[in-house]
């Protein structure tokens, strides 16, 4: 690897030596819409053989493109994402500046569009065989979105954006073409204008919520994006080498275009948030008098005992109307010899959660809260010192502030000490727990631990570009993607108000992390035409990342008196560091040619090593190949009412690499009474490799009626051989944590689907619908003769695992025997008792906490086994969707009017644990709080009931609420197929007379809704729900698949906003 | 000229990032990564590191206990369930045997690397000392202690288990062969004894001795329970060598000597504290009365005096201690003064009951108790006084089992009713991942 290095390396450098200059005219004109709107952002290109002559459109739709060569036949050509591509033949005279306008219509399919994401170099995307997606944010619902993840939601088929949780600021699931990996990372890699970033957000090691860990995404500064390329796996991911077997987002930012004026644009938005009330409503009964008193006196109701009845104070009590600020302001312009684009925005966002006094009783509650403040600050500087050259530096710096109240999984939050609360049990431990909490802690003392995150991230990036000769291209960047943070978790000194919570003289947990990615890029891009027709494009370069990462945490608990915060404080104290390095270096070359512009063949190869492969091993390659064709164009022949035809197919590899020390065995420190030791750490695997996918596409793209009617459709293909999986050995060996082993095969197979047309396109009168829709299918089909591996080894209500001849991370558990009506053993005789044996067990009240040695559970076959046993070994599902997808319209109404709205769907064979629900169904110390339950409980101890409705209520409990250990899995995994109405936007842009008179370029008001209702047989709060969301902190199974769990998570939040925008 | 000047700079800045950068990436170090996390296999096996390689065996120990007991005192009557694991409400009522339960899955790899830690510091420091590079003999003493009290919590917990070694797996002990681990105990104590006696370091003697006795008793107790299925018609052990060794510990121990597992050290908490403490999953005995899911418990009384056992209520509210301990670092005894006497007082029962009233006498009387004298059931004492004495100290489960003693919490059809002696399985995660099984 290192001898080819060396090799390139000389002649790349040979290559730089040579420098050819040229020179002329001046082109310039406006681009407008068939509305005679001008269109801003529009790119005008003349290509020179491997020069491109470029300008982009400024805020009046004006371009300058300078030095345009004379006395030479040129194509001029526009192109936007939106629109079809026009062409205009010109021949310039020396000295000459001429006038060029393009008016543009929509378009459905964009083939003309450049793209450079994956590519080597700019290109057409028609010339590029595999799928790549470009989104531009200039839409009505784009208007008041905060963050790139939300923005891309629903707009990419194959594209999965999951929010996770009712938390503002949430670290997404994303997910390409399905699972990838089975325990590396599935969030592709993200790159901001051809660098590296650490797309990760979570909070600092040390400090561990995984709701409301903050988006990584969310700190990419929103307003300077100018548009954003997605690679959807190895057959286009190639060229990134091994790390994208999960595929690729690139972000592009703004960044001016030449000879324009200054262009200063605010924007100023409000958001209105809310937490919707999806909660079942807690129920209880009371047994006793003294139930029955505290009941009537907390919460004002008179109840008889065994008296099901519904509390008036809800969890939904703890939620306000949320409110966030935005306000932003850009300026964008350039001259003759440079560019430039620089934006700061501040967002303030106050979320919904908001607990009073009032609802507990009027006690005091604590400063837990959803508060964010966000600062950003991006900086481009593009400069043109001549023709051939041009180098560009790019800051970009988010200062981010978060306050988290805790939620989730974890036993002591609000928002899942309220759901366990049994409304009978109010007033036990303080006359201010109006919701019944005994056990763990109050929701009100839950209102007090606040968590919160600061954060400095930025970007610092040098790229210059040259151009030695018409034919040759050679560019080069270097970039530095940093973080520092702290993150705290903080419970004060006798917090504890209902003396209830642990810990009660409080404890603090502090995190910091320091992360800088350099990333080094380099290539050659030479273009040459063979013939008139066969023209090629190689492209050859290097690419290396180092990615340091020093952490460090501490913790502490009971704080000495009142007022004390910092670890010192504490009576008890933890600490520790760490310290990770990866280094990759990779190459790559690529070939492609295009015969007449209407077959295109790519061919390349990457080669990766990094530090983490290993001493005996020595590099990866990764080749691949793609050929695009456009039959119309090759035969000449046409098809009625089709405007474009382009069949593709490509083939290609990529990986994922293990971490940096996956590979060594080593012991851990740790602490004893006798100082400090070692225990066994990583088992160590000497003969790690990185995992490789192979992927192959297949697809076209349709046009009708000149691209009004645009389809596109893609098969895919993908095996994932050397599967990386945190294989969890046998804990007898003594080396417990689970261990990177190359053991597995995945395949994942899947149809991508869109249709988008301008149903109407009359002027004043747009109307533009569209649906996506993915198929996916993915199998574990080998995991080379290891046992299952269960995702959460140790936690057993977890029942998702990674099996052989299963999706993975399906559900096994629990199930009841088929045919049997009531499944219930008391003698443990194998056979369901007679009449007379249930009226003898039923006779008398009886508590449902003793069903558990007389129920009978479906054995291997199927069979109804003896009472008292247990089976867990049932397929009940698994956890992706086959069909996901979205669907709406665009409409250009009369009167400056837009109006836009989208629906996301997902459907088939698609289930959710909802653990949640089975904790509130048949937990005795912390359930039977919903009125299902509660009833039939009551049934069954009220001295009252008849023999009769016992057994019918101890029917019905066995068959439809009896959950958790040991039956896990039984009656917990639901459906969870849904539509969710998630945005509709309405805008309106004042009119140019109105403009002119105050003064403005553009103004525009957007109102939208996100999130507005939700379809769905899933029982809980939303499919999308989890109490262990992806926390950003990389790869582990339980990272890729806990959110298959929905454990006291909190449904994704309903927000209104309004937006006003000005350019002048 | 300018221009020429500014195309220059930028070229050389060009050149200069190209050739930086490609410097950079064809340096041959650079796909050498430092690891200052933990050590490696090379590491341990160095006399250096045989003081790290003792503390990691008693910190894996340490957490082992804290796991192990918090199941098999969930079983026994000593604790009961209160909070939202099913699986404590499982063992609560006497399902033992089924082997996805959380705990035990859980509690099983922490003992397993107890138990590989300590045959790995017994394999490594043993040779260190026989190649004369062990500077300090006591962490070999120590290291054999502490692998001797490993077996007798696997021992005391478990019906089967297995030894592998990393990933090299092995077939199961066996329920009939269980009495082995004893046997392995009792093999180690005598190792620890011999180098104690060699470095006349009397404390570690005592402990040698002491646990010696601890293993020969606790393996006199497993015959009588196995296999498993019945309640022993003879609940007393006799005859099993341990008074010998528990009298020898005597002599070298202080009156009322207890050796604690000290939890209060960073990073080393005892599960079963913070079960109990933190998260209120499992409570302790009441000191009166109080109700769960329907059952009521009630606090160890004294049977002479009919009032709360002190000794019990000492125990008890040390643990409770959270002001002392936090809630995560409550201290586990693992040997005692108390115990010795107490295995001697079994040992003589029917034998010599006056010198098994005698060493009762002797502990009953550090609380100002009333003696216990002729005509008193003996075995209903030494029951007791084991129950109120060894409080949380992993004992309980097999007494209640040899004592014909239940739960209130035991449900008729579970394990601990229909089979006595059923100890923690070998749990779902070992049968998933280990082919041999």
């Amino acid at each position: 690897m290192k001898r080819a290095i060396h090799t390139f390396l000389v002649c790349f450098i040979m290559l730089i030596s040579n420098a050819v200059m040229a020179q002329n005219g001046v082109l310039k004109g406006t681009v407008m819409d068939m509305n005679d709107e001008t269109i801003p952002g529009v790119t005008i290109i003349i290509q020179l053989e491997a020069k491109t002559l470029g300008a982009i459109t400024n805020g009046d739709g004006e371009y300058t493109l300078n030095n345009v060569p004379s006395g030479v036949p040129l194509e001029v050509t526009a192109r936007s994402v939106g629109y079809r591509s026009e062409t205009s033949n010109i021949q310039l005279n020396a000295g000459e500046e001429l006038v060029l306008d393009f008016t543009l219509a929509q378009s459905t399919l964009n083939l003309e569009e450049l793209v450079v994401t994956g590519t080597g170099a700019a290109v057409e995307r028609q010339s590029v065989g595999h799928t790549i997606s470009s989104v531009k944010f200039d839409d009505v619902a784009s208007a008041t979105t905060n963050n790139v993840q939300d923005a891309l939601l629903g707009k990419v088929s194959g594209v999965s954006i999951n929010g996770q949780s009712g938390a503002v600021d949430q670290e997404p699931k994303i997910r390409i073409r399905g699972t990838s990996s089975l325990s590396m990372s599935n969030q592709p890699l993200i790159y901001v204008d051809g660098v590296r970033v650490n797309g990760n957000g979570g909070f600092a090691p040390g400090v561990g919520s995984p709701i409301g860990a903050p988006s990584g995404l969310g700190n990419i500064n929103f307003d300077s994006i100018e548009r954003v390329e997605i690679l959807k796996g190895p057959a286009a991911a190639t060229l990134y080498g091994s790390q994208a077997n999960s595929g690729v987002i690139q972000i592009f930012t703004k960044q001016g275009s030449r000879e324009s004026a200054p262009q200063f644009d605010i924007e100023l938005s409000n958001e209105f948030i809310q937490m919707p009330n999806r909660y079942d409503s807690n129920t209880g009964f009371v047994e006793n008098a003294t139930e029955q008193q505290n009941v009537s006196d907390v919460l004002g109701l008179n109840v008889d005992l065994y008296e099901p009845f519904e509390s008036p104070i809800q969890l939904i009590d703890l939620y306000g109307l949320g409110m966030g600020q935005d306000i932003s302001g850009s300026v964008q312009g350039g001259g003759k010899g440079m560019t430039y684009f620089a934006n700061v925005r501040y967002t303030h966002t106050d979320g919904p959660f908001d607990p009073s006094p009032s609802v507990f009783n009027g006690g005091a509650v604590g400063n837990a809260n959803d508060l964010y403040k966000k600062l950003f600050y991006t900086g481009n500087l593009n400069l043109y010192p001549t023709d051939d050259f041009n180098i560009k530096v790019q800051t970009s710096y988010t200062n981010a502030s978060t306050s988290i109240y805790e939620s989730g999984i974890t036993i002591y939050t609000p928002t899942s000490t309220a759901r366990y609360a049994k409304p009978e049990q109010v007033g036990q431990v303080s006359e201010f727990d109006t919701f019944g909490s005994p056990f763990f802690a109050t929701p009100r003392e839950g209102t007090y631990p606040e968590i919160t995150d600061d954060s400095n991230t930025g970007r610092f990036v040098v790229q210059a570009t040259y151009l030695p000769s018409d034919e040759v291209s050679i560019d080069a960047s270097m970039g530095l993607d940093y973080r520092d943070q702290r993150s705290r978790r903080f419970a004060r000194f006798q917090y504890n108000v209902d003396g209830v919570a642990p810990t009660g003289d409080g404890s603090v947990s502090i995190g910091t992390r320091q992360q800088m990615v350099w990333t080094f890029e380099s290539k050659l891009n030479w273009t040459k035409n063979f013939t008139e027709d066969v023209k090629s494009t190689f492209v050859t370069g290097v690419q290396s990342s180092k990615d340091l990462v020093n952490s460090s945490s501490g913790s502490g608990q009971n704080f000495s008196g009142p007022g004390l915060e910092v670890l010192g404080a504490t009576a008890t104290q933890t600490a520790s560091s760490g310290f990770s390095e990866i280094v990759n270096l990779g190459m790559f070359v690529q070939e492609q040619i295009d015969y007449k512009d209407f077959l295109y063949v790519t061919g390349g190869l990457r080669l990766d090593a990094s530090s983490a492969f290993g001493d005996d091993f020595n590099y990866a390659a990764y080749p691949k190949v793609s050929v695009s064709f456009l039959p119309t164009d090759a035969f000449g022949f046409e098809i009625p009412s089709v405007s474009t035809f382009r069949v593709r197919a490509a083939l290609g590899q990529s990986g994922q690499q293990p971490g940096a020390f996956d590979r060594f065995t080593t012991y851990s420190p740790v602490n004893s009474p006798e100082g400090a030791g070692l225990v066994p750490g990583n088992l160590g695997n000497q003969d790690l490799k990185p995992e490789v996918a192979t992927e192959w596409e297949l697809g076209f793209e349709l046009g009708f009626l000149q691209d009004r009617l645009g389809v596109e459709a893609t098969y895919w293909d993908r095996i994932v051989k050397d599967a990386l999986i945190d294989r969890t050995y046998a804990p007898s060996g003594g080396f417990t944590s689970p261990q990177l082993t190359n053991v597995g095969e995945l395949v994942g197979r899947g149809l991508e689907l869109s249709v988008n047309a301008d149903v109407i396109q009359k002027r004043g009168l747009q109307v533009n619908v569209f649906a996506n829709a993915a198929y996916l299918y993915e199998q574990v089909s080998s995991l080379g003769g290891a046992p299952p591996i269960k995702i959460d080894a140790t936690y057993i209500r977890d029942r998702m695992f990674i099996k052989e001849g299963y999706a993975p991370a399906s559900y096994f558990g629990t199930r009841l025997p088929a045919g049997v009506e009531f499944p219930f053993d008391t003698n443990q005789d194998g056979v369901p008792d007679s009449q007379a044996q249930l009226e003898a067990y039923f006779a008398n009240p009886v508590n449902p906490s003793s069903f558990n040695s007389a129920v009978m559970v479906a054995g291997a076959d199927g069979q109804a086994l003896t009472g008292g046993s247990s089976y867990l070994d049932h397929y009940l599902g698994k956890p992706t969707p086959d069909w996901e997808g979205s669907f709406g319209f665009v409409a250009s109404l009369p009167k400056n009017f837009t109006v836009s709205t989208r629906f996301q769907f997902a459907a088939g064979n698609y289930y959710h644990h909802n653990l949640t629900r089975a904790f509130r169904r048949v937990n005795s110390g912390i359930g039977r709080n919903f009125m299902q339950s509660t009833q039939l409980e009551a049934i069954l101890k009220n001295p009252a009931s008849t023999t009769q409705q016992r057994i019918d209520a101890g029917k019905e409990w066995v068959n439809e609420i009896l959950a958790l250990s040991p039956f896990d899995g039984l009656n917990e995994i639901e459906k969870a197929d849904y539509i969710r109405w998630s945005n509709l936007s309405i805008s309106y842009n004042v009119p140019k007379t109105v403009l002119t008179k105050i003064g403005v370029k553009s103004a525009s008001i957007t109102a939208s809704g996100n999130n507005l209702a939700l379809w769905s047989k899933y029982k809980g709060v939303d499919p999308l729900a989890t109490g262990e969301a992806s926390t950003g902190r990389g790869a582990s199974l339980q990272e890729n698949f806990g959110g298959g769990m929905d454990t006291y998570g909190t449904p994704l939040l309903r927000t209104y906003s309004l937006a006003l925008k000005f350019g002048f | 000229m300018m221009t020429l000047m500014i195309k220059r700079i930028s070229n050389l800045a060009l050149v200069g990032i190209v050739t930086l950068g490609l410097v950079t990436i064809s340096c041959d170090k650079i796909l050498q990564v430092s690891n200052p996390n933990s050590l490696t296999e090379d590491d341990v096996t160095s006399p250096a590191s045989a003081e790290g390689v003792k503390n990691g065996l008693l910190n894996s120990l340490m957490v082992g206990t804290g796991w192990a007991y918090a199941s098999t005192t969930t079983i026994s009557d000593e604790i009961y369930w209160t909070g939202s694991y099913e699986s404590y409400k499982t063992y609560n009522e006497g399902r033992i045997a089924f082997a996805s339960n959380e705990i035990t899955v859980a509690g099983f790899p922490n003992i397993s690397r107890a138990r590989y830690m300590a045959d790995l510091a017994i394999a490594n420091i043993a040779e260190f000392d026989a190649n004369n590079e062990l500077t300090d003999r006591s962490i070999l003493a120590k290291v054999y202690l502490y692998s001797a009290l490993v077996r007798i919590t696997i021992a005391d917990s478990y019906d089967n288990f297995v030894y592998s070694n990393k990933r090299e797996t092995s077939s199961a002990i066996g329920e009939g062969n269980m009495s082995q681990v004893y046997d392995e105990a009792i093999d180690h104590a005598t190792s620890a004894l011999t180098v104690a006696q060699a470095l006349g370091d009397q404390t570690l003697e005592a402990q040698a001795y002491g646990l010696r006795a601890r293993a020969k008793h606790a393996k006199a107790v497993w015959t009588k329970l196995n296999p498993s299925g019945t309640t022993p018609a003879d609940p007393i052990v006799t005859g099993s060598g341990a008074s010998a060794d528990a009298n020898a510990a005597l002599a070298l121990m202080s009156v009322d000597y207890k050796a604690k597992f000290d939890y209060q050290s960073a990073s080393l908490s005892n599960y079963l504290a913070n079960q109990v403490n933190s998260r209120g999953e499992i409570s302790l005995l009441p000191e009166t009365t109080a109700t769960s899911d329907g059952v009521t418990y009630e606090g160890i009384e004294d049977p002479k005096t009919g009032n709360l056992d002190p000794r019990f209520e000492d125990i008890r509210n040390d643990f409770l201690d959270t002001s002392t301990y936090t809630e995560n670092y409550s201290p586990i005894t693992w040997l005692s003064w108390r115990e010795m006497h107490l295995i001697i007082a079994e040992e003589f029962i029917g034998v010599d009951d006056v010198q098994a009233r005698s060493h009762m006498n002797t502990v009953r009387s550090e609380d100002g108790l009333p003696d216990v004298v002729i005509g008193d059931d003996l075995t209903l004492f030494i029951e007791h006084e084991r129950r109120a004495n060894l409080y949380l100290q992993g004992r309980r489960l097999n007494d209640m089992y040899r004592f014909g003693s239940v739960s209130p919490a035991w449900l008729g059809g579970e394990d601990a009713i229909t089979t006595p002696g059923t100890l923690l399985p070998i749990p779902s995660n070992e049968l998933l991942a280990n082919p041999d099984l």
